[in-house]
């Protein structure tokens, strides 16, 4: 065969277990990680969001009387999603930087198993991260979101897909780290600031809702406040839903293309 | 023996997309199971080009590479393929024994099957002691340790390993290459890159030696040294008389050394011993210099 027809040929669905082995060990060799992740939500909720909730009356949404500390938890969320997708850039630019990408694939890994494996790493930390919201949630006895929040966790771990296909696309378009650092700060932090993470949607100004109804997580958060509150917003959950599957296809389709390196130039 | 094969037909290898950037020119090389294939050459000549063609990482520019490693259609090529390129192909974030533990998984192992055989192949490389440190906090050669150890927890039937040796110390270099030998001699096909002519003199059966763009010799290693054999010098001790007349009959190119002697080349050899005969002169000594590897290849390397 040529060997160029490595990469078409699949060990099937144990490539993706192979990759998410890997990821596993990787993230829980990341203890230097697991601190930082463990700060994120302890600083924006106990300190940003707990904050100013104490100068802020609840509010209506939706026809539901709920609290900023409820309303923004959810803002959170937002925020540790953007946080992962970070992590799915560093581990996919590692991988693809020092030609492990390359070598799975030429062993067999196709490109949607390698989706799945190399997220597992962001949902690991969503799920540690959401896990730490949680027990402040509980501590701060923030009401009605103990049975519903978990639920919305993980219909969020297929909104986190969106964002960790998307960070593997991103980084196999960098050529260095410059660009991928320059990258993270310029356009991943706005995106859980632009969306309604923080302020309540519908009442921002003009620049900012126009950049609201551009950013997807708009749509993802407005998708896991209907799940909390039970507002019935089917329309909104399915759109996030596909913006997730159209986004993993893609992905899977530019991996397919991808010239394979063994080491890129730093 | 395995009908295995990897072949180079016409193969026009470089980067970029088009002829311009030719790294090698119309390479044909056959890499067969049961020998050990050296590949040597200068830096920059194209050995890595031609080792990432051979994987598929690099597509060639023209020509054909064709490789039949397994027969089994439902297994992927290259889970028979141990790969260790120049650079450390390495994940950072993990352990010893998890980047050694990826090979066999890859090659289709079961995780308990590929716990075992990354066990060995640590032991056999000298790192298992190392097995929980974190990458970066071995050294560069025991790095290089930890990704051959990978692809020999493959159990691989083909070995492509590029500058192998590179960070290993003598004694790990020497076990290395008899462990491939065993491998070829079972029936593997082995393919290496290096710069370590001691050992590649030693070990491999076969030599691809590549300059200039294109491979300037491609065949046994018994036909590489006997080609370069041809080049030996002959270094002459004159008893009395006068070898200058002599000299000027039978030879074309000559050296005096420093004490005195006439170093002649091999091919003239007989020539000048048959003037030396006729002219009645006497030799007290002939000494044969025989060439190295590594002075053959010093040799041919500069040869257009």
């Amino acid at each position: 065969m040529d060997p160029l027809n490595f990469r078409k040929q699949s060990i099937g669905f144990r490539g993706a277990f192979i990759v998410m082995y890997n990821e596993i060990n990787a993230f829980f060799s990341n203890l230097g990680g697991l601190i930082s992740m463990t700060m994120q939500p302890i600083l924006f909720f106990a300190f940003l969001v707990m904050g100013l909730n104490s100068t802020t009356n609840n509010f209506n949404y939706h026809g539901i009387i709920i609290s900023y500390a409820s309303y923004a938890s959810i803002g959170v969320v937002g925020l540790i999603m953007t946080t992962q997708m970070s992590q799915a850039v560093y581990r996919s630019t590692v991988d693809k930087q020092f030609g492990l990408m390359a070598i799975k694939f030429m062993n067999g890994v196709r490109p949607f198993q390698y989706i799945l494996g190399m997220s597992v790493f962001p949902i690991f930390g969503y799920l540690y991260q959401c896990l730490i919201l949680y027990l402040l949630l509980i501590v701060f006895k923030i009401k009605g979101l103990v049975v519903l929040f978990p639920i919305a966790i993980l219909v969020g771990i297929i909104m986190l897909l969106f964002w960790s296909s998307l960070g593997i696309i991103c980084s196999c378009l960098f050529k260095n780290y410059q660009q991928r650092d320059i990258f993270i700060q310029l356009v991943f932090t706005p995106i859980a600031f632009t969306a309604p993470s923080f302020y309540l949607d519908g009442h921002e100004p003009l620049y900012l809702k126009i950049l609201a109804n551009i950013n997807p997580m708009t749509y993802q958060l407005r998708a896991l406040r209907s799940i909390i509150y039970r507002i019935p917003d089917i329309t909104t959950i399915i759109t996030s839903l596909l913006l997730t599957i159209l986004v993993v296809i893609l992905t899977a389709f530019l991996l397919d293309k991808i010239q394979l390196t063994l080491q890129e130039k730093t | 023996m395995n009908e295995n094969f990897i072949k180079l037909k016409k193969a026009n290898l470089g980067y970029g997309h088009d002829e311009k950037h030719i790294v090698l020119n119309d390479i044909n090389i056959d890499f067969l199971p049961g020998t050990i294939t050296a590949i040597v050459g200068p830096n920059g000549a194209g050995k890595s080009t031609l080792i990432n063609s051979i994987v598929g990482v690099l597509p060639p520019l023209s020509g054909k590479i064709e490789f039949k490693v397994t027969n089994d259609l439902n297994q992927p090529n290259f889970n028979k393929v141990g790969f260790c390129p120049q650079v450390p192909l390495i994940d950072w974030f993990t352990s010893v024994k998890n980047n050694v533990i990826l090979g066999p998984l890859l090659s289709g192992k079961t995780l308990k099957k590929s716990h075992k055989l990354s066990i060995s192949a640590m032991k056999q490389m000298q790192i298992y002691d190392l097995r929980n440190r974190p990458m970066d906090h071995i050294s560069g050669g025991q790095q290089q340790r930890v990704q051959i150890a990978r692809e020999l927890a493959k159990n691989p039937d083909v070995f492509i390993l590029d500058e192998p040796t590179t960070g290993l110390d003598v004694y790990s270099s020497e076990k290395l290459f008899k462990f491939l030998k065993t491998k070829s001699i079972a029936g593997s096909i082995v393919i290496i890159s290096s710069h370590d002519l001691t050992i590649v003199e030693e070990y491999a059966d076969k030599i691809v030696l590549i300059g200039n763009n294109k491979v300037k010799f491609n065949g046994l290693m018994s036909e590489f040294i006997q080609k370069g054999a041809r080049n030996k010098l002959v270094e002459i001790t004159p008893k009395s008389g006068n070898f200058s007349q002599v000299v000027k009959q039978s030879v074309s190119t000559f050296k005096e050394s420093d004490n005195g002697n006439l170093i002649i080349n091999f091919s003239e050899f007989e020539k000048f011993m048959n003037v030396a005969e006729k002219n009645n002169e006497v030799i007290d000594y002939i000494s044969m210099q025989q060439k190295s590897l590594r002075d053959i290849y010093l040799d041919m390397s500069l040869e257009k």
